[in-house]
């Protein structure tokens, strides 16, 4: 009777000293996981904007592979010497486009070299092709080079600002994703969010010649 | 207030303490603002505020042609809902027109945010250079080849001759005749709702828990109650009606529309 009584006692005391706590606990999780689902929230948000603009980078990317045969064809029949420069455009673009990148690639720096260094290699070889029309003035005033010219330069401008607006959606995502908050709520997840790696330009595409008419 | 009267603290005597103090801090605060709040680095191409369908920076337009242009465009916009965009800078500096083109468009919005289906001729004079900038959601009417055709054929022999006029006259009916063509009447631009991603159910759930707790409170307990009404007085006293947007000129002023990067250049 007496043990029962003073475990009783014992008892009444816990809950009233840890009740408050426990109160106190719930009322700090529900108020700390409103903005925590709301950070989840955002990082998915910026990680799918970002993966729209990978997509959207892809397909103009794809423009240029498209390219690539028609512009082979033309030089091919107007240009008698540049086998060469010909062969090595080919070989690029089947490079390039043999890589294909999965979500999870976006985020290893390796991979991510490896297909920047495609492309740039691709855009190289396209570049010193174009300039090979100097020596061809038949290929110059050929109607369906220059058609080729102009869509070419367009599909590379077109390249250009996607890659600058992938890049300014990976900042905003990483920005958020390596903030503390962003942090907390990645690692509370299972760290479903990998930092992306950023498209830049490579020395070689910097100083590829610029065609102009 | 008595450190701007005695800017010298040295020479007021032992209350100079907290003058000399406040004096410090401001100058401290001064410092880390501008520490802190670097100037904004300079920018390569600031291209002008958008007043209008036609901006003339190089003065190759009178007064006169630039309104019958404005308003054709304006005419041109409400009809169809492509909004065409002329712009002449007076240099283009450094850079390239397709640099120039770019960042004037995304700095004006050219074209309905979301359709984005804009488009910004420019016309550099002192460079001698053309080109059609297109918004993105204009690719499939007016593709770069069209796009240099009508450089090459309408508006590059008018500036051989020095008529920007009827260039631009020539240009922007290219540039409409094309969208138009090649947009199906169904997909023509219309108002577009912009949709927000709706909260998760979760956000929903946790929020009305925590309003459910506020109200319980507010119930049981009268000062919890007179403190929530002070506040919601509050924050009722500090927030604003949204102010009335002005517009100048012909009243374009873009609509927050984006460009792909897609169109053509040319020299003439």
């Amino acid at each position: 009777m007496k043990v029962r009584e003073s475990s009783l006692r014992h008892g009444h005391f816990l809950a009233r000293a840890l009740g408050p706590f426990l109160a106190l606990f719930a009322l700090v999780t529900l108020i700390g996981a409103l903005p925590g689902c709301q950070r989840y929230d955002s990082l998915i948000e910026k990680d799918q904007i970002a993966a729209q603009k990978w997509a959207d980078l892809e397909a103009q990317l794809q423009r240029r592979y498209d390219l690539v045969p028609n512009l082979v064809s033309v030089v091919k029949g107007s240009a008698k010497h540049e086998e060469d420069t010909l062969a090595k455009v080919t070989e690029a673009r089947s490079q390039a486009a043999s890589i294909k990148l999965s979500a999870d690639d976006l985020s290893d720096p390796a991979k991510m070299a490896a297909f920047q260094k495609a492309q740039d290699q691709l855009k190289g070889s396209l570049s010193r092709l174009m300039v090979v029309q100097e020596q061809y003035p038949d290929l110059k005033a050929n109607a369906a080079f220059h058609d080729l010219q102009v869509q070419l330069e367009g599909t590379e401008n077109r390249i250009l600002r996607s890659r600058e607006e992938y890049n300014q959606a990976a900042r905003e995502y990483n920005s958020e994703l390596l903030k503390i908050g962003g942090q907390a709520v990645n690692k509370l997840t299972g760290q479903p969010f990998k930092p992306r790696v950023y498209f830049s330009a490579s020395v070689e595409s910097q100083a590829a010649p610029k065609v102009s008419f | 207030m008595r450190a701007l009267v005695a800017p010298s603290a040295a020479g007021l005597g032992p209350r100079a303490a907290p003058t000399r103090f406040v004096i410090f801090l401001g100058a401290a605060l001064a410092l880390i603002a501008a520490l802190l709040f670097p100037r904004p680095a300079l920018a390569a191409f600031v291209p002008p505020a958008l007043s209008g369908h036609i901006v003339d920076q190089s003065g190759k337009l009178s007064a006169d042609e630039l309104r019958a242009l404005d308003a054709k465009l304006d005419g041109i916009r409400r009809e169809t809902g492509f909004a065409i965009v002329v712009f002449l800078p007076a240099s283009l500096g450094e850079e390239t027109i397709d640099d120039v083109a770019f960042t004037t468009f995304n700095a004006w919005g050219v074209g309905q945010k979301g359709a984005d289906n804009g488009v910004l001729l420019v016309i550099a004079p002192s460079e001698r250079k053309v080109r059609i900038e297109t918004g993105k959601g204009t690719g499939g009417a007016l593709t770069d080849l069209q796009a240099n055709d009508i450089i090459r054929k309408r508006i590059s022999p008018m500036l051989k001759a020095d008529r920007f006029r009827d260039a631009v006259d020539q240009g922007t009916s290219g540039i409409a005749e094309a969208l138009i063509a090649g947009t199906p009447a169904s997909e023509r631009p219309a108002e577009g709702p912009s949709a927000s991603a709706p909260p998760s159910l979760l956000t929903y759930g946790i929020g009305a828990g925590v309003l459910l707790l506020v109200i319980l409170l507010a119930i049981v307990s009268p000062a919890f109650r007179s403190a929530l009404w002070f506040i919601l007085r509050i924050a009722f006293f500090f927030s604003g009606r949204g102010g009335g947007g002005g517009g100048g000129g012909s009243g374009y002023s873009g609509g927050g529309g984006r460009s792909g990067g897609g169109g053509s250049s040319d020299s003439y």
